[in-house]
């Protein structure tokens, strides 16, 4: 099989894990820790509403603020909500795309991930940078002829 | 494919007497999250991330540029953050040798030495733009390209 031709339902993490926009930003960042992750991909009714970054989390302030201390910083998290600091322009790909094509788009943008959402906007699946490195290292044969 | 063919020669570096606020410094000056670290022979003695960095500082996360107004920032020094004795990959061994390495140590940054030289950089974006080239190579008859991403507002 040729590392050209892989496609995004093949190397997939599925089912992806998700978060709802209501969620503290303090119950999805101790979520993401958990996982050792740096994005999760925000989902409502069953359809991709935004993507939430560990960006996005640093971002995140009280419009008057210029500086915070731990406590104060603390007590933000367990008051904002995934939905006003998450990202609503989601870049996605699908299950049928190549890799590649995907590793293009990771690359362009300097993303970790991307979520796979299918033709109803479910969310099928995450592609991550370790998900391709998995595809390389089982195709290693292909790396080594190339 | 080697590891020579696909690193980042020439990396930049930072000393381990420099102190954490001149690595965040020079990681958002240069767009990175490791930085190789050198001893006073000139020889790599560790890496530092910005991972690192924040648990120097004790915060949940580097929250936009408040180290910056980290007193300690100024304190801490690399030395005493940074990871000792990291893994490291020679130039010669195959690509695939490095990226099997990155998944099951969970890195995404290898210094690349030869003999006591550091020579280079791999990392996880290395990894995918030789992943992207090698594809390139591969699919020698022409092909549509499906357009692979949308946009869902």
């Amino acid at each position: 099989m040729s590392i050209a031709t892989a496609t995004v339902r093949e190397w997939m993490t599925s089912p992806a894990l998700t978060v709802s926009p209501a969620w503290s930003i303090r119950r999805a960042y101790d979520f993401m820790q958990e996982l050792g992750i740096r994005h999760l991909p925000v989902v409502e009714n069953n359809k991709l509403v935004g993507i939430l970054t560990l960006s996005d989390i640093r971002e995140a302030k009280p419009s008057d603020a210029t500086s915070l201390s731990v406590w104060e910083l603390n007590y933000l998290w367990d008051q904002l909500t995934v939905e006003r600091v998450m990202t609503t322009d989601v870049i996605t790909t699908s299950p049928d795309a190549l890799v590649v094509d995907a590793a293009r788009t990771l690359l362009e943008h300097k993303f970790s991930g991307l979520p796979v959402v299918d033709e109803e906007g479910r969310v099928v699946g995450f592609l991550s940078q370790v998900d391709i490195n998995r595809m390389l290292v089982a195709k290693a044969g292909a790396m080594a002829g190339a | 494919m080697n590891v020579a063919d696909i690193m980042t020669a020439n990396p930049v570096t930072i000393t381990k007497g420099s102190s954490v606020y001149a690595a965040l410094d020079l990681m958002a000056h240069v767009g990175c999250h490791h930085l190789p670290v050198i001893g006073s022979e000139g020889h790599l003695i560790g890496i530092i991330s910005a991972n690192d960095c924040r648990r120097a500082l004790d915060w949940p996360i580097l929250w936009h540029d408040h180290w910056r107004e980290d007193k300690r920032a100024r304190e801490i020094t690399v030395g005493s953050m940074m990871t000792t004795a990291p893994i490291v990959i020679e130039p010669d061994a195959p690509a695939h040798e490095a990226a099997r390495l990155m998944l099951s140590q969970d890195i995404r940054c290898l210094p690349v030495m030869r003999g006591e030289t550091l020579v280079g950089i791999l990392t996880t974006s290395d990894i995918l733009m030789a992943f992207i080239n090698m594809s390139k190579r591969e699919a020698d008859s022409p092909r549509v390209l499906a357009d692979t991403t949308n946009s869902t507002r």
